[in-house]
């Protein structure tokens, strides 16, 4: 499908980066899915999903994003998502995924966010 | 998995049947039916999960991916007869917070057909069984 997934670790909070388009296809979401799961095993907990290379996703692409934020949730992390376009906004208003993904202008607004959900002792 | 299908009073019923991994195969046999129905008019979907075990993070995108594209085209899905162990994991991903769940297929066939029932997911969850405990326990 065309996507490219990097992951970079920024001071404790991991940046993936997504680019292209998230059509969420079986291959890519194993991929994307087998990734998280990876990093969730190597103890990383707090992640920002930059979409700023990212112009749309469709409901498979958002299917993928969950999956990935679940496999998080369930380990006790967070997953944010940093530059998402006004389609994707749009898209996780419709889903109302918006209750569920926090959304933020830039990276570092969203690693903010994560710090600021520190609890004491983690 | 295995994918059971009927309708009531206008309402797509699918049943999923044992693991719902949402890997390959499952998961597009998923999606595929509920894009047909769609095609086909249906915008009311309950999904039952009576007979799923557990679910992974997988199955939950598949979930999600498919009340996507019933709620971009004006649509709703709600889940019914999730197990204790479903209802968890709904609860830790806030995915409770996303979709309506229904103790029985029956009450949420009847939420989606009532034309008078405000169709606000949100408004008709029950209580997730944790923090039902929790309240219960705080309570005391």
């Amino acid at each position: 499908m065309g996507i490219e997934v990097k992951a970079v670790d920024h001071g404790g909070v991991e940046i993936v980066a997504i680019s292209g388009h998230i059509v969420g296809s079986a291959k890519a979401s194993q991929d994307f899915q087998e990734l998280f799961r990876s990093l969730v095993a190597e103890g990383k907990r707090k992640y920002v999903i930059d979409l700023a290379q990212t112009p749309w996703t469709n409901s498979l692409g958002v299917g993928m994003l969950m999956s990935a934020y679940s496999s998080v949730k369930k380990s006790g992390g967070d997953v944010v998502l940093a530059n998402a376009t006004q389609r994707i906004r749009d898209m996780l208003r419709v889903t109302r995924l918006d209750h569920v993904f926090s959304v933020h202008d830039s990276v570092e607004d969203a690693m903010k966010h994560l710090r600021s959900t520190d609890t004491p002792g983690s | 998995m295995e994918l059971r299908t009927r309708t009531a009073r206008g309402v797509e019923i699918i049943e999923l049947h044992g693991k719902v991994v949402g890997e390959g195969t499952a998961r597009d046999r998923f999606q595929e039916h509920v894009q047909l129905q769609m095609c086909e008019g249906s915008r009311k979907f309950v999904v039952s999960l009576g007979d799923t075990p557990w679910l992974n993070s997988l199955g939950i995108g598949m979930l999600v991916a498919a009340l996507a594209s019933v709620r971009n085209r004006g649509g709703e899905m709600v889940l019914a007869s999730a197990t204790n162990r479903t209802e968890d994991v709904m609860e830790v991903t806030q995915l409770h917070r996303v979709f309506a769940i229904f103790d029985t297929v029956s009450e949420a066939v009847e939420f989606l057909a009532n034309p008078s029932a405000n169709l606000q997911p949100g408004r008709h969850h029950r209580e997730p069984r944790r923090a039902a405990a929790q309240r219960k326990s705080t309570e005391k």
